[in-house]
């Protein structure tokens, strides 16, 4: 099977958020005020701590991460949800089923395609405010073509992986008909167990220990560990490995799911 | 003004009758909004069994600060929720619609709704 078609739908996503750019502009600003307050508010707990290392972080060392963790969720950010409550809503899912292309390949690319774009946009100021920062050399992070090219394998794998667990999660879409509590759902639940909002460090080992088994913790916290060199050698090799087994099993989960919920989908009207 | 306000409840009512309608998701986001709330104490919880204070506001301080912010977002939900959903309206070409109705059309985008069928 060729994926040529499919880049028309990735090239289709990638031209509608190019025809709003100032949207774009404006992710910038939100983006940029959300890492400046997470800093402010680290860097007032680090001042308020007697000891200067939390978790084994310390203030630099918390401050790249919450850098690494913005710029690893524009990455990884993939919102089939959105795509398929859409297409459900006005009843487009169903021309686009009769359609000689695949409904599954064709809501990744329409996705990876938006994705692409805000990266263009996004990646190189990101890229430039760590470097400017400083963080990466507070920190002890040595950089080099190896540990980069680990970074990309892992980023790309975590993509997949968030992209496999919420396509499983949109297909409950057409059993709510209504996106509004799942999209809430599933932000929250991700970014709460992918350490998004607390580093997975943070809490107690048992459940930590648990999280990190789960498949959320490989969307962006291994990734940004492993660039961190806080996960290294024979546990990268691992991390690695079960992050490639998740994609295995959530890509196969994700087929059957679609699988079983095309032939129970209702569409009213459209 | 008591044209506007009955107006209001009107839409109220007819967009609390189409949260029932779609139950389980109307459940699903309640619940989600409690997993919310739950992590932003969660981080305020976590970072206070590190430090004893937080330039001088204890852990009870900051949760108290924590839920008082939540009020005002509280009562946006709850009043003029959806004013956000105006833009896609205006990509869709559905302000048109909205545009030639008697009524303001941001007022009317408080409440979402549509397909009027009392």
């Amino acid at each position: 099977m060729s994926l040529r078609p499919y880049f028309a739908f990735f090239k289709a996503y990638f031209l509608v958020y190019l025809a709003y750019r100032v949207q774009v502009i404006l992710w910038f600003f939100t983006n940029a005020l959300e890492i400046a307050f997470a800093m402010l508010l680290w860097t007032a707990i680090y001042a308020s701590s007697s000891v200067d290392v939390l978790y084994g972080f310390t203030l630099s060392d918390m401050l790249l991460y919450q850098l690494l963790m913005t710029l690893s969720y524009s990455l990884t950010d993939m919102n089939p949800i959105d795509t398929l409550y859409d297409d459900f809503n006005d009843g487009k899912i169903a021309m686009s089923l009769i359609k000689p292309v695949n409904y599954e390949i064709q809501t990744f690319f329409q996705n990876l395609g938006a994705n692409a774009f805000r990266n263009m946009v996004l990646l190189l100021p990101m890229i430039g405010i760590i470097l400017v920062s400083g963080l990466l050399n507070s920190s002890n992070v040595s950089l080099s073509l190896a540990s980069l090219g680990l970074f990309v394998l892992s980023i790309v794998m975590g993509l997949l992986i968030n992209y496999f667990v919420k396509f499983v999660f949109s297909n409950l879409v057409f059993y709510t008909e209504a996106s509004f509590g799942l999209w809430q759902l599933q932000a929250i639940v991700i970014s709460l167990l992918a350490g998004g909002i607390v580093p997975l460090h943070f809490f107690p080992d048992v459940i930590a220990n648990v999280l990190r088994l789960l498949p959320f913790a490989y969307i962006q916290y291994v990734p940004v560990m492993a660039l961190m060199g806080r996960i290294s050698g024979s546990e990268l090799t691992s991390a690695l490995l079960i992050q490639s087994i998740w994609v295995g099993v959530l890509a196969l989960l994700a087929h059957l799911v679609w699988k079983h919920s095309i032939k129970h989908m209702k569409v009213n009207g459209g | 003004m008591k044209r506007f306000f009955k107006i209001y409840m009107t839409f109220t009512s007819q967009y609390i009758k189409r949260l029932v309608h779609y139950r389980l998701d109307f459940a699903i986001g309640v619940l989600s909004f409690v997993f919310v709330q739950f992590s932003g104490i969660l981080l305020i919880t976590l970072v206070f069994q590190q430090i004893p204070d937080l330039n001088g506001y204890t852990f009870e301080q900051m949760v108290f600060f924590y839920g008082f912010f939540q009020l005002p977002r509280g009562l946006d939900h709850l009043i003029t929720d959806n004013i956000w959903l105006i833009p896609n309206k205006i990509r869709k070409g559905d302000l048109d619609r909205h545009l030639l109705r008697p009524i303001d059309p941001c007022f009317k985008s408080l409440r979402n709704v549509s397909n009027m069928k009392p």
